[in-house]
């Protein structure tokens, strides 16, 4: 049971922490270092790519094994832009803005590399149960690195947190261009990085010693 | 232990001549240039020490080149700078140079990497510079009004520079307070040459360039005018000796560092004479880093090759010397 | 002259310095000038047939239909796709397995499908050219983007650097300030 609970919580915090998708696959990096300037692109940019991926890998795991693996990436792409239409529709009626503010990147999400790459490399391969709970860990991590980067971003560059100004008076316009995102995106990567190494040294010496006792 | 001294002998000389260019800017400009020289040195030295902690390594006397890259980013700023960008300037491009393995490992000029960055954040603010001999007090509030655009940016615009050459020589004319104190510029540049402290193929290879291009594509009415405001504008004499001659970032060979030097001055005399673009000559050696790369990659390769080729040689050499001192008996029918 | 601000053109329109699109094919083909080449030729075939692709699909859709155009160039990106991995098998059956790889990962990659979707947007209609020489221009900066990668690689990867921030933070934060100079010249 222990060993089971613990490895639900691996499945679990993969994605987020120790897999992350953006800081240690290096996947899906180009919305968040073009549109991860400010929280409102953030916020419809984690929205789309949720909503998208969820629905799409979801779907596309029901493609048979069977078949080659260029017939597979080409039902997953074809799955997920057909995923995009009802919410490119949506978006059109509800939130117009967003379509010109987020420009190819908007499209290119349903194209991203959690879907074409990983369904067939990493979620085919599980279980339903785990797969559910492994794609939202994977999606809640871009999520999450989306959001961060935007919130920093936005506050060096325009002095605003989600378009509400903020009483600071030193702006670094920099960060909010493409490669102020790149060398965020980088020091954050770094970061992220030495903090894994940390906990996980810990961990693992925690493991050590629990195996000691036993 | 020869290579290790000579790197600490550089980072003085260098800061000897830096330290020259710091008077003149005192004497122009008052005390604030001097706190602002004083606040990027301090910074870059701190984000060595921590730097270096972070990674466990020994802060020894070469680390101390980190200080000197921190005048030279003060004196490519104007003498009335805001302390706080001069200091994030500075900062980000001892970050940036740390990030990569710090001296050991350079890849960028932290100076050029702290100018460009405030060039691409702060560009007003970076390029209005007070008049000289407008002396201006530590603490002393500065007025953008009272400031102006650099006797460069009104050449790069009109093709006119309206000052003798004594004025020119002795740098009394807008501009970063290091860059335009030409007649030290180039007894600086003849001292670190002659003393190999800079890299005489890439700083023959731009000045070269730049006068070629000059000559060949002239901004002024004479050839001898184009060439002389050229060379004195846009920081051209200041990067060739403190960026684009730099030993951590140029090729060492001098044939690569003058292809090196002579690219960065076709690209950078073509971004000024086209576009008009102030100072291009920093933004274009960031720009053609990854030449020098090449170039170093290409000198290792060489290197290498002509190592394995003596070893090559040697054994031989050795097999033969075998043969004649057993009277013709090989190794092997020994064995 | 007329050279030099043509390339800082193609600098300033570069997909991976100005758009982060293609980065991480970047980095995974940066390791060797064999991958470099064939990555990047693979790139360049793929954007310039997509791209000729969705000029037949921008042709054909419009009105009604402009909303499935993403699953029309999925589709046309797709039988390109297809017919890479065919003539790649009947041309050299030997090298298949080789070259297979690379055309999976250009395949559906962001650089291609940035391309399709820039030039839908851009190029007046009934200019077949115009959308291969965008493809053209997306294989010749992505080569640019390579190169600029490869030679700093094993510098990245050096000992020296700090054991976090080797391999790809450090490429990132490489790219970065290469993106910084080209903003800053363009």
């Amino acid at each position: 049971m222990k060993e089971s609970s613990k490895k639900g919580k691996i499945h679990l915090s993969d994605g987020i922490f120790r897999d992350n998708t953006v800081l240690s696959s290096l996947m899906v990096i180009s919305p968040v270092i073009v549109c991860g300037d400010t929280l409102v692109n953030a916020t419809a940019v984690v929205c789309i790519f949720s909503l998208i991926t969820f629905v799409s890998v979801v779907i596309a795991s029901f493609i048979p094994k069977r078949l080659p693996y260029c017939l597979r990436a080409i039902l997953c792409a074809v799955i997920s832009s057909l995923v995009y239409v009802p919410v490119r529709i949506s978006a059109q009626e509800f939130y117009p803005e967003i379509i010109p503010r987020l420009g190819i990147y908007f499209p290119l999400l349903a194209l991203n590399s959690v879907i074409i790459l990983q369904t067939g490399a990493k979620f085919s391969k599980m279980k339903k149960s785990g797969m559910l709970v492994s794609l939202l860990s994977y999606i809640v991590g871009f999520d999450l690195v989306m959001i961060v980067t935007a919130f920093v971003r936005e506050l060096l560059a325009y002095g605003t947190i989600d378009s509400r100004v903020v009483n600071a008076d030193f702006l670094v316009s920099g960060m909010g261009t493409s490669f102020g995102g790149f060398i965020f995106l980088g020091l954050l990567c770094g970061l992220y990085r030495k903090i894994r190494k940390s906990v996980t040294h810990g961990e693992d010496s925690e493991g050590e010693e629990n195996v000691s006792c036993d | 232990m020869k290579a290790v001294r000579r790197e600490r002998f550089v980072s003085l000389d260098i800061m000897i001549t830096l330290s020259a260019l710091e008077t003149m800017a005192f004497f122009y400009y008052g005390s604030h240039a001097l706190a602002v020289g004083l606040m990027c040195m301090t910074a870059s030295l701190a984000v060595e020490i921590v730097s270096l902690r972070l990674v466990n390594r020994k802060f020894t006397a070469d680390n101390l080149s980190c200080v000197a890259d921190g005048l030279v980013t003060a004196l490519m700023f104007s003498a009335v700078m805001d302390y706080r960008l001069a200091v994030v300037g500075t900062i980000f491009g001892a970050v940036i140079k740390n990030v990569f393995g710090g001296r050991e490992n350079m890849i960028f000029s932290a100076s050029a990497v702290s100018y460009v960055f405030l060039l691409t954040s702060w560009k007003n603010r970076l390029l209005q510079f007070p008049q000289p001999h407008t002396l201006t007090g530590v603490l002393d509030d500065i007025k953008i009004s009272d400031l102006t655009v650099s006797a460069s940016h009104e050449f790069n615009s009109t093709g006119k520079f309206d000052f003798s050459d004594f004025e020119i020589l002795l740098g009394n004319f807008s501009g970063p307070c290091g860059a335009v104190s030409i007649l030290l510029l180039i007894i600086s540049a003849v001292i670190l040459i002659l003393r190999r402290d800079i890299s005489a193929g890439a700083f023959t290879g731009f000045i070269g360039g730049t006068v070629l291009m000059a000559c060949v594509y002239p901004v002024c009415g004479s050839v001898s005018d184009s060439v002389k405001y050229t060379l004195c504008t846009n920081m051209v004499l200041f990067s060739a000796v403190y960026i684009i001659s730099d030993r951590r970032i140029s090729p060492e060979n001098n044939i690569s560092a003058l292809i090196y030097g002579f690219f960065i001055s076709v690209f950078s005399y073509t971004l000024t004479s086209v576009n008009a673009q102030e100072n291009a000559v920093v933004t274009v050696s960031l720009l053609l880093t990854p030449l020098a790369l090449f170039l170093k990659n290409v000198e290792g390769v060489i290197k290498n090759n002509k190592n394995n080729r003596n070893i090559e040689n040697k054994n031989n050499k050795n097999i033969e010397d075998d043969k004649n001192s057993e009277g013709g008996e090989t190794s092997l029918e020994r064995e | 002259m007329f050279l030099v601000t043509e390339f800082i053109a193609i600098l300033g329109a570069n997909l991976v310095f100005t758009k982060a699109l293609g980065t991480s094919t970047l980095f995974a083909s940066a390791d060797s000038w064999k991958n470099l080449v064939r990555t990047s030729f693979i790139i360049t075939l793929f954007a310039v047939c997509s791209s000729a692709g969705a000029y037949f699909t921008d042709l054909y859709t419009g009105g009604s239909l402009e909303n499935f155009r993403l699953v029309f160039y999925v589709l046309e990106t797709g039988l390109v796709y297809i017919l890479f991995l065919a003539l790649s098998f009947f041309v050299s059956r030997k090298n298949f397995d080789r070259t297979k790889k690379y055309i999976h990962l250009s395949a559906y990659n962001c650089a291609v499908m940035g391309t399709v979707l820039t030039v839908s947007g851009s190029v007046p209609e009934g200019s077949l050219w115009g959308y291969i020489l965008s493809g053209l221009e997306t294989g010749a900066g992505f080569i640019i983007a390579s190169l600029t990668m490869s030679v700093a690689y094993r510098r990245l990867n050096s000992v020296r650097v700090p054991q976090s921030f080797r391999e790809f933070p450090a490429m990132l934060i490489y790219i970065g300030i290469i993106s910084m100079a080209v903003y800053a010249v363009s």
